[in-house]
């Protein structure tokens, strides 16, 4: 058999490729790798060369140093997120049902504000958002970051293009036999839309759990942390403890890894979606 | 049948209300109050002043300002471009038949869903000048290390580097589902027609993701703005800002002015500058989109 | 509808416009039994103490400590300032901050409590300058201001050179000196640095500190001299020859004094009066690499002039003005500032407001010799830098104008003017 030109090309093309793909994934998983192996390293192996990546002496000690405060914080990330996922649940259904099925004058206009929005910056509104949060009493408060994470344009917009591909038809047949319009609301458009609500639940969560920016402007209290401003917490004037603050990154990795392993799915066709329907 | 053309207003209320709320109270009051603010020299207690716009000129007139603006837009250029460089070939490659498919998408995708901060604490392991492992490699090989974060040059290309790991995945994503959607019978009379592979990404590919394309720099300007966290935690907190302020974004010099010294109007000033310019160049694309962005191309 | 809209939007606009002056609270009226006070402070190990402390020692008031990093002090406690947070007194980190904070009315002015009978108040008069704003006392001072020479009594040896106590004893620790000691010191290839100064905005004022005047004063008057390029210019050599660890490594690296004195890698140390509290926590951890307790010592700073000045700011506490229990707050820093507080404070290895012979007794514990124990405590004059309202400003200022001097990104030439131009916009910039 005669290996032709082309052949070869396409094999060396092919070969290339991989060794690139597979050189890329190397580099995108090799920090995490080192996040993990880390963790379980005593203070004086963890700068060691060549890095080692299963430590030699591997120990439970830095998730130990954690062990103060750290359940405290993973509480409250658990529980800021879950209502927040809530509320924002409720906030962009329900607007999003208002802007793709009902008809009112004004809702074009009011929604391009919801859009134009997305466009700005947390950080350009945080000093008025403060001052409203402080003169109402809620500074230090988790309440505050509920309340300011309530409203989501993104999430609204996304349940909005969902919704619309919902056929009037069957809305207006509901109608005609009476139902009100949260009747259709809740026994219609949300068991329907149910692939786009577990895609803004996970785009939610990934967003809320990682928060670092809210939470560390609205929060001081030690009880009150969440875990990303836990993990800064190993950054002394003194010293920065590194082994624990692997230790802490690693908790704050693994459940939302664990959850893109089994979600992937998700995750990826609701970034894609967005794209093309946008 | 023309009974339920406009609803209700009350029940249309009922339904905006939740999502309004939060907007009205929490996003609109802030934006117009970051303008109000901006006017005055509040600084957190009951004495302020009116001071027009004494904070923009004295903004631009100051270097740490200057130096934000420009580091933000270097910044944003560079991300962006690599971002969707990468984000475009990744998606370019997935897009065939390729063993481990999913594998790949799923890993270059993963980095997206992790803690800013968690990514910066470990890349500050992996980059540490003396100890980190990077450079214990490099000399190990003989090459003279970078100081990465200590440097005065590398330390923005070091955030520029961690902040594209960690996003390029999801541009790759977007621009898989952009691809999909173009129509396989453009690619076949492409073909016919004797256009190679090149000629054809640029006929037909290209085009195709048009509109996917010009959402995803948008997407990505205005997030390039926006970096605040890794900035925070890999430049060391409220002292932060990178040796001689390199690394010192618009967003963090906000925090930095507002938070660290109580110069809320000023801070605010600066806020109005990064919206106005986030828009600016918003408004910018969405006009070029005309251009150079083909609908219908399906 | 959309008309509403924009009704409603403009109604919350004024609303919250109004609103953003925030609040005045009421006092409540004092209450008679345990009284519970909460008070901020950050997390230096020498704190801790005492509190507890206090607390032990009365039954009536009980002190609620909240610790926040150190890190983020002062911006934390600007936000729970501006946000009203519930706090009745705290230690202010950044001195020059009391300015801001007493201008947005945050802090409570002591005269009336401090002429009730039996306060002592021996630390608010020695340190008069640093805790007064327009003739009012606001701030109770808990520790003592003065920067010295820390060294390692080891790196000398090595070198073959004297101690600086001896040159103090000559008359000859001048800048000058130090800087020919500083080289001498080093191993020339950073292994072993001769000094180290760490890289707070203050930290680069020792020289012009020392003539005694603010470089602005409290009405905006710039007025300097030659001595704060004249400290640039040797920091920057200083470095260059390897003999004084560099500041932005440090900086970014986040290595702290502490850890370099630990690890037995500088000659000597110029910093404030705290650090022997950071000497025993080093002992007690075994942190002291090469060298042992007793081969460290403190003597003064560097001075060129023949009268002794060093530089420093006292510690103090504020009593918030909005607080619900001012008097219980006020009677807790007024303890903590005086003869008891300063025993503890000496306990801790911190140089107090309050000096007695008991107090000189436990600091002993916390000094290797007697000899560096009297430069210790030794009365001495120690001028209470940045403390205007520029200061925090300037502090930052500072701060950024060495990082651009020392990567060359201000020469020489364009120092002074780099160094004015940044002053006038302080002034007329600053409320």
């Amino acid at each position: 058999m005669t290996w032709s030109r082309a052949c070869i090309l396409s094999w060396v093309g092919k070969i290339t490729l991989y060794i690139l793909l597979l050189l890329t994934a190397f580099l995108i998983l090799m920090p995490l790798v080192v996040v993990v192996s880390t963790a379980f390293k005593p203070d004086d192996q963890i700068y060691e060369f060549p890095m080692r990546i299963i430590p030699r002496t591997p120990t439970l000690e830095n998730f130990g140093k954690l062990a103060q405060n750290f359940p405290r914080y993973i509480w409250n990330s658990c529980k800021l997120t879950f209502w927040i996922v809530l509320v924002q649940l409720l906030t962009a259904t329900t607007g999003a049902y208002a802007f793709s099925k009902l008809r009112w004058k004004g809702r074009d206009f009011l929604f391009l504000l919801y859009i134009l929005s997305m466009m700005v910056p947390i950080q350009a509104i945080i000093i008025p958002q403060f001052l409203i949060i402080r003169n109402l009493g809620l500074y230090d408060n988790h309440w505050a970051l509920v309340l300011t994470g309530s409203f989501t344009a993104f999430g609204t917009f996304l349940i909005k293009q969902y919704f619309m591909t919902i056929p009037d038809s069957y809305l207006e047949a509901a109608r005609i036999d009476g139902a009100s319009e949260y009747t259709i609301f809740f026994r219609i458009m949300l068991p329907l839309a149910k692939p786009v609500l577990a895609t803004q639940v996970i785009f939610s969560f990934r967003y809320f759990w990682n928060d670092f920016f809210a939470p560390l402007i609205y929060l001081t209290s030690q009880h009150l942390k969440t875990l990303p401003l836990g993990m800064a917490d190993f950054a002394t004037e003194t010293y920065t403890y590194v082994g624990p603050q692997m230790a802490a990154s690693f908790i704050s990795i693994v459940p939302v890894m664990l959850i893109f392993l089994f979600a992937q799915r998700y995750f990826v066709e609701g970034v894609a979606a967005v794209g093309v329907k946008g | 049948m023309d009974a339920h053309q406009h609803t209700s207003r009350w029940i249309v209320l009922s339904f905006l209300l939740p999502s309004l709320i939060g907007f009205l109270i929490f996003i609109l009051t802030p934006i117009g109050m970051a303008f109000g603010i901006s006017l005055t020299n509040f600084a957190g207690g009951p004495r302020f002043r009116f001071v027009g716009l004494g904070n923009f000129i004295q903004a631009f007139g100051t270097e740490a300002f200057r130096n934000s603006f420009r580091i933000t837009l270097v910044f944003t250029l560079w991300t962006v471009l690599f971002q969707i460089v990468f984000g475009m070939v990744f998606a370019l490659i997935l897009n065939r038949k390729v063993i481990l498919r999913t594998f790949f998408r799923g890993t270059y995708f993963l980095p997206n869903v992790l803690s800013s901060i968690a990514v910066g604490l470990a890349f500050m392991l992996i980059f540490d000048p003396q100890r980190g492992p990077l450079n214990q490699l490099l000399r190990h090989w003989g090459i003279h290390p970078p100081l990465w974060l200590s440097g005065e040059h590398t330390a923005l290309l070091t955030i520029i580097i961690v902040t594209v790991w960690q996003s390029f995945g999801y541009y790759m994503v977007l621009f898989l589902g952009g691809l999909q959607t173009i129509n396989r019978s453009l690619y076949e009379a492409a073909e016919i027609d004797g256009a190679g592979a090149i000629r054809r990404f640029f006929s037909v590919t290209l085009p195709g993701l048009s509109p996917i394309l010009f959402y995803s720099i948008t997407i990505a300007v205005i997030r390039a703005f926006q970096v605040f966290d890794q900035v925070y935690i890999m430049t060391g907190g409220q002292l932060g800002g990178g040796p001689a302020g390199a690394t010192s974004v618009l967003v963090f010099d906000i925090y930095r002015n507002g938070f660290a010294q109580f110069r809320f109007g000023y801070a605010a000033a600066e806020s109005v500058v990064l919206l106005g310019v986030v828009f600016v160049v918003t408004f910018i694309q969405y006009r070029g989109q005309k251009r150079w962005v083909t609908y219908d191309v399906v | 509808m959309k008309r509403t809209v924009w009704i409603l939007a403009a109604c919350f606009l004024v609303v919250s416009g109004i609103w953003a002056g925030g609040k005045t609270e009421g006092t409540a009226p004092q209450k008679s039994g345990p009284v519970t006070i909460i008070y901020y402070l950050w997390d230096d190990p020498s704190l801790k103490p005492v509190v507890d402390a206090f607390n032990a020692a009365q039954k009536d008031i009980v002190v609620d400590a909240r610790y926040i990093p150190s890190p983020d002090y002062e911006t934390k406690i600007t936000t729970l300032l501006t946000a009203h947070a519930e706090m009745d007194a705290y230690m202010q980190k950044r001195q020059s901050d009391m300015f801001a904070h007493y201008g947005n009315g945050f802090i409570e002015p002591l005269d009336a409590y401090l002429a009730k009978p039996g306060v002592n108040r021996e630390a608010v008069d020695s340190y008069r300058d640093a805790v007064t704003i327009d003739g009012k006392v606001v701030a109770f001072p808990w520790r003592g201001a003065a920067y010295y020479t820390y060294y390692n009594k080891k790196i000398f040896e090595k070198a073959g050179i004297p101690t600086p106590d001896v040159y103090v004893k000559e008359g000859t620790w001048t800048w000058d000196k130090y800087a020919e000691v500083a080289k001498k010191l080093s191993s020339g290839d950073g292994a072993i640095y001769g000094t180290t100064v760490y890289f707070w905005g203050s930290n680069q004022l020792f020289m012009e500190s020392q003539r005694l005047k603010p470089i602005i004063d409290s009405k905006g008057k710039i007025d300097y001299d030659d001595q704060i390029y004249r400290w640039f210019k040797l920091r920057k050599s200083l470095e260059e020859a390897k003999a004084m660890w560099p500041l932005i490594d440090m900086k970014v690296t986040k290595t702290h004094y502490s850890k370099q004195f630990y690890d037995g890698k500088v000659g000597m140390l110029l910093i404030g009066e705290w650090f022997p509290g950071f000497m025993l926590s080093g002992r007690d951890q075994n942190l002291l690499k090469g060298f042992t307790w007793n081969d460290w010592g403190v003597t003064r700073l560097p001075c060129d002039s023949k009268t002794y000045v060093t530089q420093g700011n006292p510690t103090f506490n504020h009593v918030t003005a909005y607080a619900q229990k001012k008097d219980a707050a006020f009677k807790f820093i007024a303890w903590m500032g005086g003869p008891e507080g300063a025993q503890i404070a000496a306990k801790a290895g911190v140089l107090p407001a309050t000096i007695t012979p008991e107090v000189k007794q436990i600091l002993s514990k916390a000094i290797p010799d007697p000899q560096s124990l009297e430069y210790f405590t030794e009365p001495k004059r120690a001028f209470p830098m940045l403390m205007t309202r520029y200061g925090s400003r300037l502090e930052a200022f500072l701060n950024d104008l060495m990082d651009a001097y020392l990567l060359g990104k201000v020469t020489d030439a364009e120092f002074d003017t780099k160094l004015r131009a940044g002053l006038e916009e302080i002034v007329k910039t600053t409320n």
